[in-house]
């Protein structure tokens, strides 16, 4: 027993140093870029602390592996060290970000916001608004609902890097082997230009084993952008369109009681998202950044890259290639209604204007939402979706992950149609309620009635403002 | 003279009582006293969260929190949850603890790697709840340990469909807390056990007691003030129930049985934390979540503690009396 | 002894069958409980050692076999290191882990000392001086322990705002002094292990009162405290609701509030890393509690030190 204890605690006792020092290394070598030292403070090396918080790692890649390695852009690399405040789950980070923009200290001087809370953001007393910066934009150039998102009484507030205009991604293998086509023109307008087309494609593919959606929050976006009116007029006044969420509900029960979905639950960003894009499900309602970030990654199967330290091999580029897990097997059209997924808006606060790094957070919001020549740099470097007409115009390309499809073609067209002005500063409760509401019918744990009545319900009980 | 000289030195240095236990007193007047004169005086008000509201401007509005908590379904639905799922796990996490510990304690079966076992079941509780929380729910969504068990034993037809029953997600959530807990009450059970003289237990095994005999005459009355320790505790953590539920059934993992699973502390965190961020109305469910804690509390401690206790004390006279005797024969 | 006789041999052939049938029992509901104990670290450890694909490919094998399913979920694998080196330098999964478990460390220890300290000296306070207040004090400290201390978290935090100390150990160690519940497992465990001629012998010899409670009482009251210092650290080292509430910059955040993060972090799907996080979220907590868990074993508790 001694013994088995002795054994136990040592070797957890060595897995513990290990990662210690593994973690210990890490920190040495970050700490030329991100000391612990208070807003306007400077570390040994005299430069200036940038506090940006974020939800998403993204930021931190954009930042360090663009605007700081442009050569144009030294004199800021010279003077101004980055702190990375990332906090995931949406409601940790709105909590975060609002409470450290009411300090001083390690207050963010940049700050991003996703389109569920983007309004909010826009509304805090210590957002810069984009005239406080600095910043001029001519605004015929940009689709319309980016800026919407961030517009408090007619002021801008922040702007967006991306639109993300919605598509539909589907497999072109089995539209040949099912549907008779892969053509996307074809596949658009003989079974996918409508939501009853959509049905009997859907029909068709469950018969032959396929499932024609992973989860049951894969249609909300399409039925939801798509509203007459935001959740809540001026007043707070509960403005719901009914219609449009029974629709969505309706449709997507009637495509989980079929089996034609293949998880009957929320499945975006779990693993069994993930994995259904290597194999058995039909179509994904994907965006721009969709494609880059989600499905390129996951939809190979077989790494050959070089080997890790343990013998496990990496992705390589040469992975991706027509053939391996479902790279190459992808179509993207426009789908039976458009739609947008999200947007990441990028914000000044006051406190980058006290604190004297204005000129660094005026130059990341231009280098990536104003100035087209990085913009389209940026994008052609991700094939991500940018906000601007003018640098949309620009782009082309072949994605060889697609077919060799221009994603592009599909998004212009797309965006143009996008009509949203439908946002509110709880979104992210109401979102958050809808999501749940309708996997909660899916399932028949609740009825159509209660579904819709739980999402005011249950906003309410965050919002008891709400009437 | 002796015994005048130490009730002199008692008195003097009796004051020295206030000083040891100043630090306490002070403390807890700082850091609960205060809060908790503040959360009944917030949950009158419609006071927002400091990041929303720097200047911590507000206006009273009566009982107008309380109404609307009170009219609520998921503060309903909460104040039911909360107790059924501790119930559901305390009662297994009982009778557990004390079938093992009455083993363990049992000389005739002399369990063999008593300590591993010891340790071993203990060993859950150390565990972060989070950390569990998060496993456990890897292991029930689609794809996972137990949903593919599940399927494999046929309790779930359709490969489909998610975990959707609030009483499965209750007995995971009861499951975890019978889990975490169990260890930890032997443990403290185990003490009490080997807390009681052992003379009583040579006296009832002379007497021709068996051991279930001596275990419902001795063991069970002597640690019952123990079990009303471990009941009231319990029962104290109960309601706080947070980090295991609100692992599996918030945010972005929002598991189907969500609103079975909600707790009173994620009700009150929801409202605190989320949307407009309204610590009043949190509060008015703060003082709601004291006054059924201090209500239940109260009626276990005084069903089980006070006559169980007498009734112990009488028990403890009684069998001290016939083990004095039995010593005084012995010798 | 003699009064058993022959009757007594007899009987005692069937008692020996019927202790052994116990004894099989006993072991085989230990077993049971114990696989049930330790299957989710195993699981957990094993996943840890996964690669992305893997995890996978175990997890598409939902067919109907148990066995199947079980051996894949079981087998061990070689990607724990890759795993940890993963979560500990990803971009994708930024959680300064080291920084966690030292902010966690300091936290839980700084309360766990508090507490354990000032308990034993709050119940010595009860135990031996007998004052005016001493019994209402007393049965306040029992009463209290009846408020859950959620119903003062939110309005907890809001005063710390008021008073500069959100993004601060002070508001989640300071507290651990007023520990009611350890007071009381401590005040009975005095009654049964602190004699109070000890402390008057102690008097006698010239000791001051704080003299006596340093040097003489704390020896004795070592079994008593250290279970009580396994719980308090538990307790603190797991805390979340609190610290995620209070603490918003990284550097000072705790081990569960980074592993809440590797669940919300829905832009990383390497789940391997994920198990591999709260592996080590475990681990420290584990050794700790193998260390101090001869006092577990030994069952010092409540009354549990004879004379």
């Amino acid at each position: 027993m001694n013994k088995l204890k002795r054994v136990l605690s040592g070797t957890l006792a060595l897995a513990m140093a290990a990662s210690m020092m593994t973690a210990c290394g890490k920190d040495d070598s970050s700490a030329g870029n991100g000391g612990t030292t208070s807003n306007g403070g400077g570390d040994a090396s005299g430069k200036q602390t940038v506090h940006v918080y974020t939800f998403t790692d993204e930021t931190q890649t954009m930042i360090d592996k663009y605007f700081l390695a442009d050569e144009k852009n030294k004199e800021f690399a010279d003077k101004y060290q980055f702190e990375y405040h990332l906090t995931s789950d949406a409601n940790d980070f709105i909590a975060a970000c609002e409470a450290a923009l009411t300090k001083t200290e390690e207050a963010p001087d940049l700050f991003v916001a996703d389109a569920d809370y983007a309004q909010r953001f826009a509304e805090n007393a210590k957002t810069a608004s984009l005239a406080d910066l600095g910043i001029e934009i001519n605004e015929a150039d940009y689709y319309a609902y980016t800026l919407d998102f961030t517009t408090v009484n007619g002021t801008r507030m922040g702007l967006s890097h991306q639109a993300a205009p919605g598509a539909v991604v589907y497999r072109t293998d089995y539209a040949e082997k099912y549907l008779g086509t892969k053509d996307p023109a074809k596949v658009q307008s003989d079974f996918m230009s409508s939501w009853d087309k959509f049905k009997s494609t859907a029909d068709t593919l469950k018969e032959n084993g396929v499932y024609m959606i992973s989860g049951v929050d894969e249609l909300k976006r399409c039925f939801m952008n798509n509203r007459a009116n935001a959740w809540v007029d001026a007043d707070l006044n509960y403005t719901p369109d009914e219609a449009k969420i029974k629709e969505l509900f309706e449709y997507t029960k009637k495509l989980a009681d079929d089996g034609e979905v293949h998880y009957i639950d929320k499945t975006q960003w779990t693993a069994n998202w993930f994995t259904d894009m290597q194999d058995g499900v039909f179509c994904f309602f994907g965006c721009t950044w969709f494609l880059h970030y989600n499905l390129r990654d996951n939809c190979i199967t077989s790494k050959t890259g070089d080997k890790d330290k343990d013998g496990k091999p990496t992705i390589a580029e040469s992975d991706y290639k027509v053939g391996n897990g479902s790279y190459g097997l992808w179509g993207v059209i426009q789908g039976p209604e458009p739609y947008f997924w999200g947007g990441t808006w990028w914000f000044g606060s006051k406190q980058c204007i006290d604190d004297g790094s204005k000129d660094v957070v005026k130059a990341i919001i231009e280098y990536f939402c104003v100035n087209d020549d990085s913009m389209k740099a940026y994008m052609e470097a991700t094939g991500d979706f940018p906000s601007k007409k003018t640098v949309a115009s620009q782009l082309s390309t072949s994605n060889d992950m697609i077919g060799g499809q221009d994603h592009y073609e599909i998004f212009k067209a797309s965006a143009e149609n996008v009509n949203v002005g439908t946002c509110c500063k709880y979104d992210a409760t109401f979102n958050g309620n809808t999501d749940a509401a309708l996997a909660s019918y899916c399932t028949g744990a609740m009825t159509l009635d209660e579904a819709i009545q739980s999402i005011y319900k249950e906003s309410k009980v965050k919002i008891p403002e709400l009437k | 003279m002796a015994s005048s000289f130490k009730t002199r030195a008692k008195l003097e240095k009796n004051h020295f009582g206030y000083i040891f236990i100043a630090p306490f007193f002070i403390t807890y007047f700082v850091f609960q006293i205060i809060p908790l004169i503040n959360t009944f005086y917030y949950s009158l008000t419609d006071i927002k969260a400091w990041y929303v509201n720097p200047e911590m401007n507000y206006k009273f509005v009566g009982f107008d929190m309380f109404k609307m908590v009170l009219t609520e379904d998921a503060f309903k639905r909460a104040f039911v949850n909360t107790p059924v799922m501790w119930i559901m796990g305390f009662i297994p996490q009982l009778l557990i603890a004390l079938l093992l510990a009455s083993w363990f304690t049992n000389e005739k079966i002399r369990v063999k790697g008593q300590g591993f076992f010891k340790v071993v079941f203990y060993m859950p509780n150390i565990m972060t709840a989070t950390t569990i929380g998060l496993l456990f729910l890897a292991f029930i969504r689609p794809n996972g340990f137990i949903h593919n068990f599940a399927i494999a034993v046929g309790y779930l037809k359709n490969p489909q469909m998610p975990f959707v029953s609030g009483w499965f997600g209750r007995g995971v959530v009861a499951f975890i807390n019978f889990w975490m807990w169990y260890g930890q009450t032997m443990i403290v059970l185990i003490a009490g056990i080997m807390g009681i003289n052992p003379s009583f237990f040579e006296a009832a095994s002379i007497d021709g007691a068996s051991g279930w005999q001596s275990f419902w005459r001795i063991t069970l009355p002597l640690i019952r003030p123990i079990m009303t320790y471990s009941l009231v505790t319990s029962l104290i953590g109960g309601f706080q129930m947070f980090d295991v539920p609100n692992m599996m059934g918030n945010g972005d993992n929002a598991a189907l049985f969500r609103f079975d699973i909600q707790t009173i502390v994620m009700y009150i965190k929801g409202i605190a934390t989320e949307g407009s961020n309204s610590i009043g109305k949190a509060c008015a469910a703060s003082v709601f979540l004291f006054l059924i804690t201090a209500v239940c509390s109260s009626v276990l401690f005084y069903l089980t503690s006070d006559r169980a206790e007498a009734k112990a004390k009488r028990l403890e006279k009684k069998r001290a009396k016939e083990a004095a005797l039995q010593e005084g024969g012995d010798l | 002894m003699a009064n058993y006789g022959q009757a007594g041999q007899s009987m005692k052939g069937g008692y020996h069958a019927r202790i052994i049938a116990m004894k099989v029992l006993v072991y085989i509901v230990c077993i049971i409980l114990t696989i049930l104990a330790l299957l989710p670290f195993v699981i957990m450890v094993f996943t840890a050692s996964k690669n992305r694909l893997e995890i996978n490919t175990s997890s598409l094998d939902w067919a109907p076999d148990i066995k199947n399913t079980l051996v894949v979920s079981l087998l061990p694998s070689k990607s724990f290191i890759a795993n940890g080196k993963y979560l500990l330098t990803s971009p994708q999964l930024n959680l300064p882990f080291a920084r966690g478990f030292l902010n966690s460390f300091i936290i839980a220890a700084g309360a766990t000392i508090l507490s354990v300290y000032f308990s034993a000296l709050t119940a010595y306070g009860f135990a031996v001086y007998r004052f005016k207040l001493n019994k209402i004090l007393y049965t306040f400290i029992m009463a209290i322990q009846m408020i859950p201390t959620q119903v003062t978290v939110i309005s907890f935090v809001e005063l710390m705002f008021k008073w500069g100390l959100t993004d601060s150990y002070i508001p989640l160690i300071i507290p651990a002094i007023a520990a009611p519940s350890t007071v009381f497992f401590l005040r009975q465990y005095m009654s049964s292990a602190l004699s109070l001629e000890m402390v008057e012998a102690g008097r006698i010899d010239g000791a001051g009162e704080f003299g006596i409670f340093n040097r003489l009482v704390l020896p004795i009251l070592k079994p008593g405290m250290a279970t009580m210092a396994i719980f308090a650290m538990v307790t603190n080292w797991n805390n979340y609701l609190l610290p995620s509430m209070l603490l918003s910059h990284q550097e000072m955040q705790t081990v569960p509030m980074l592993v809440a993060k590797l669940n919300g972090n829905k832009y990383s799907t390497e789940y391997g890393a994920i198990y591999f996080g709260l592996t080590i979220s475990a681990a420290p907590l584990v050794i700790f509690y193998l260390v101090l868990s001869k006092y577990i074993i030994a069952g010092v508790a409540l009354g549990g030190v004879k004379e």
